[in-house]
């Protein structure tokens, strides 16, 4: 993954420039995927990272939604992954 | 006792049973009632036992003696003995024999065979006729065999009724007893309960009321006190009578029936079998989960498919940042869009034609004062009547809706705590008990424990487990008020149905992922510990209620598993362990904030359609009377619509276009009002057909709406297929768009022609525009992204105001129309709808909810600023 990509997104009335932070393919379905944030943080300290749907041929000139159930859950699993891989056990209570 | 007493007692017949076998029976008799009849009192039951045996050994002869009788007695061919001693022998024989023809047909076909057709037609009938008659005889002999130990199972059942608990007449009365104080109570709470209802009453009514429950609690108490006195004499009797032996000759068989001599299985079996039954009978909960899933793969998510992704990169400063822990995220599946230029001048507009936000403030602080001092009484009616269609009857304001609700929540918080500490307190003595009722039974295993010691510490196990069943009962039904209290009626149901729906769990929102397959195996085991709870609380066993107790609040905790996520804590078990009821959460859910934006785009397209409408009826009436200082104003707004145009991306060019439309008619509507609406006949009367057609459109989008909505919350539809349905209803929408389009846009050209000093090039094209581009109306949920800068703009608001969708009513219609995330699509809907208030009879509905939902921003407002 190019560590420079960048996406561009407008907020506020503003350019924004936004990091890429992973990618990854679905065969099932033929799509590709792409999670990126402005590193804004919420009142809850949360971030927002945007994750939307791309044709690999236009990389991410062209982003589509992410629509489907099986998606989103598919997003979540690969989120937790990253999480798991960077070293984070998920606590049980 | 007598000799005949203990002889009916034993079931013996003293000239054929040594004492040696009496030895046998006696022993039988005692394992038997040790494991079996544990809810009586055995050791009562053997002293009466041993005390026959006593009685009866003196005239017993004893083995040698019964031997030497036995031979003469069988070569004197007695019948009954050589039936009951032989039966066995003779079915073990008959077995044999059985088993021996089959042999001597194999050893004849090897020796003999292999045979022509005809010998082999005889040898396959001999076999066939000494089978059968084999058989035949068998079966006789076991049916035999059968009446024979029937007959013995109920002997046996007699003596055991005969010599078990001569308590159970006493105990019998004292049920009787407890059930009859139980109904005479009830009289005075029904009593209470019918004055509250009915009342007050007039003289007569209420010299009726008093007479019926005269008479129904003098009966009552008639009955217990008759209970009463046959409780008193029955004790006193007790300690004079001879013991509950009655009726026939009931004795136990001679030693040879069955494996153990003199007592058959079945007897005891049979009552065990009762038991199981009785308990089988007993519905729980979970019995009835676990018989609707047996069997079947429940999916606990609709949508069946599970993706895979593959090929994974990560940017490493994401990896550092994950591995730090220091964040928690959302995610945000709509595309924000690419560089975009807003029309600040449009939005400035559009910012002074809302209501004003600070009387808004004003009125609402107004409404959740008056709501905050409702009495409890009038809360208490809210709580009862204001349910299901009431609410759509009353058609009261959603934000008014939303202030009740919390008021009433918090109503129903404060009933319920105490019951809430109660069962707390109750479930911790449970809980307390059972350990250390498990510490005592280790101690007691010890050995060299002194007699002392044994006694103090049984003596406190029986005080640990005592009443349990009554408490843990009291518990079991306070749970059921409290969850009554959050959710009562149906609708409640449904509400927490739709909580369970939108996948909330307690710790946090949308955090419980859906396991793939319903766990059916784990509700039966459930099942099994809630049937063998109330049973025991049935039968007064408080031992077994608080052990059945323990192992279901153990099984569902053990199955509930809560970890650690990118999103925050969230239920990964099968279960989710909650001891004290509490208020469902459907806040925040994914599915349903989609289905608002789909519901704000059918809406904006519905509002443009009412634009359109309106702008044709203003465009004829501006045929007719040529309204030139009118149509200056709309050719200036034209023009710079058309100056903006080529910089717009299509979602915003569409919500643009759609209010230029409307400004047009504002403009017009205004300059109707000051004229006193002084028209013709002919432009009431397109005004009318106008609004009607814009009626039409939206009543039959409406319908849909509630129809998908409808199917959605009653597990008809997924979420996918709610979402489809939608779309299909954006789409057919967007045809009757075209329609009337097509019916206005001539007119507007025909005007253009003959009026060349205006160009109305820019409204026509936006009108072009809105319809031949369809996607850009759906790509228009990107305002639920961009909602930061538009709202903020227009009512200083935050994306994190989408949080308040969560506080909207709870009518999953209502809501989707009512909630729409972008406030700017909100205002633009709220401008549009504004018209059809003046002239159409519907429209309200709409615009109110709309209304509402940006008066409650306001709200929230409000309140952050007051906390400020």
């Amino acid at each position: 993954m190019n560590e420079n990509e960048k996406i561009t997104i407008k907020k506020e009335g503003k350019e924004v420039e936004c990091e890429v932070l992973f990618t990854f393919d679905c065969e099932a379905n033929g799509k590709s995927y792409v999670g990126y944030t402005d590193h804004e943080v919420d009142s809850r300290n949360r971030k927002n990272i945007y994750v939307s749907s791309y044709d690999p041929v236009f990389r991410f000139d062209k982003l589509e939604e992410v629509t489907t159930e099986e998606e989103k859950e598919m997003i979540e699993d690969v989120l937790n992954q990253i999480r798991k891989d960077a070293g984070r056990e998920g606590g049980i209570e | 006792m007598t000799i005949e007493e203990a002889i009916r007692i034993l079931g013996v017949d003293p000239n054929n049973t040594t004492s040696e076998e009496l030895d046998v029976i006696v022993e039988n008799l005692r394992q038997r009632f040790e494991e079996r009849l544990h809810l009586m009192n055995p050791q009562a039951v053997m002293d009466r036992v041993y005390e026959a045996a006593d009685v009866v050994r003196p005239f017993l002869p004893s083995s040698i003696q019964r031997t030497e009788e036995r031979t003469e007695e069988r070569e004197e061919d007695n019948p009954i003995d050589e039936q009951t001693l032989s039966i066995e022998d003779r079915l073990l024989e008959l077995r044999r024999n059985l088993l021996h023809i089959y042999s001597q047909e194999r050893e004849e076909a090897y020796q003999n065979g292999p045979f022509n057709a005809e010998e082999y037609e005889k040898f396959t009938e001999k076999y066939r006729k000494l089978k059968e008659e084999a058989n035949q005889e068998l079966e006789q002999l076991n049916r035999q065999y059968k009446e024979e130990k029937e007959k013995e199972a109920k002997r046996i059942k007699e003596v055991l009724a005969s010599i078990v608990d001569k308590d159970a007449p006493i105990r019998d009365i004292e049920n009787k007893l407890a059930e009859s104080k139980k109904r005479f109570v009830y009289i005075f709470a029904q009593e209470r309960e019918e004055a509250y209802q009915n009342g007050p009453f007039t003289a007569e009514e209420y010299e009726k009321f008093t007479e019926k429950y005269r008479k129904l609690k003098e009966e009552a108490n008639q009955e217990l006190e008759q209970l009463n006195k046959q409780y008193k004499e029955a004790k006193e009797g007790r300690l004079g009578l001879p013991g509950s032996v009655s009726g026939e000759t009931m004795g136990l068989p001679g030693p040879t029936i069955g494996e153990i001599p003199g007592l058959p299985g079945p007897v005891l079996k049979e009552e065990e079998d009762s038991i199981e039954t009785e308990k089988d009978k007993i519905r729980t909960l979970h019995t009835i989960l676990a018989e609707i899933e047996d069997g079947l793969m429940i999916d606990k998510k609709k949508d069946h498919k599970v993706l895979r992704a593959s090929n994974i990169q990560v940017a490493d400063s994401f990896k550092k940042e994950m591995s730090s822990g220091n964040y928690l995220y959302n995610i945000v599946h709509l595309v924000p869009t690419l560089i975009i230029k807003v029309p600040i001048q449009l939005l400035t507009k559009l910012k002074n034609k809302i209501m004003s936000s600070q009387e808004t403030k004003e009125r609402i602080a107004t409404m959740k004062e008056r709501i905050e001092n409702l009495k409890e009484e009038d809360l208490q009616l809210i709580y009862d009547e204001y349910r299901a269609d009431e609410t759509i009857q009353d058609d009261i304001p959603v934000v008014v809706n939303d202030l009740l609700k919390s008021r009433i929540s918090r109503w129903v918080g404060e009933k319920t705590q105490e019951l809430s500490e109660m069962t707390e307190r109750m479930m911790l003595n449970v809980m307390g008990s059972y350990q250390e009722v498990q510490e005592i039974d280790k101690m007691l295993k010890t050995d060299n424990l002194s007699d002392d010691v044994k006694e103090m510490l049984e003596y406190r196990r029986q005080e640990m487990i005592r009443g349990k069943d009554e408490m843990i009962d009291t518990i079991r039904r306070n749970q059921k008020t409290e969850r009554q209290w959050y959710s009562g009626g149906l609708h409640g149901m449904e509400e927490d149905m739709k909580a369970r729906e939108s996948k909330q769990s307690k710790v946090g929102y949308r955090f419980a992922k859906e396991s793939r397959i319903h766990n059916v195996e784990l509700d039966k085991e459930i099942a099994q510990c809630e049937r063998d709870e109330k049973y025991a609380i049935l039968q007064g066993d408080a031992e077994g209620a608080m052990n059945a107790f323990m192992n279901r609040e153990m099984l569902l905790s053990k199955n509930t598993k809560i970890e650690d996520s990118v999103f925050g804590k969230r239920s990964v078990g099968d279960k989710y362990y909650s001891p004290l009821p509490s208020m469902p959460n459907y806040n925040n859910d994914p599915f349903v904030r989609d289905l608002f934006t789909s519901m704000a785009l059918v809406g904006a397209v519905a509002s443009a359609a009412n634009g359109i409408i309106t702008h044709q009826v203003e465009s004829k009436k501006i045929l007719e009377n040529q309204n030139d200082d009118t149509m200056k104003e709309v050719h200036q707004l034209g023009n710079e619509l058309k100056g903006q145009s080529d910089t717009f991306a299509k979602g915003i060019k569409q919500q643009t276009q759609q209010s230029v439309h409307d400004a047009t008619g504002t403009i017009e509507r205004t300059t109707l009002d000051k004229n006193n609406w002084n028209f013709t006949d002919q432009y009431h009367v397109d005004d009318s057909l106008g609004h009607q057609a814009y009626n039409e459109l939206y009543q039959n989008t409406e319908g849909a709406f509630t129809k998908i909505a409808s199917d959605y919350t009653s597990g008809a539809l997924s979420s996918k297929e709610a979402l489809d349905a939608i779309s299909d209803v954006a789409a057919n929408t967007q045809q009757h768009l075209n329609a009337v389009y097509g019916a206005c846009r001539p007119i507007m050209q025909e005007y253009a022609k003959t009026h060349p000093q205006f160009d109305l090039e820019g409204a026509l094209s936006s009108m072009d525009s809105l319809i031949q581009n369809p996607e850009a109306i759906i790509n228009m949920n990107e305002a639920m992204q961009r909602s930061v800068d538009i709202g903020e703009q227009i009512a200083n608001l935050t994306a994190n105001q989408a949080d308040v969708i969560a506080t909207l009513p709870s009518d999953l219609s209502t809501t989707l129309i009512g909630s729409l995330t972008s406030a700017a699509l909100a205002s633009n809907v709220a401008n549009s709808m504004n018209y059809s208030k003046r002239k159409s009879s519907y429209g309200n509905s709409v615009t109110d909810m709309v209304e509402d939902f940006v008066s409650q921003q306001a709200e929230e407002q409000v309140e952050k600023t007051s906390k400020k």
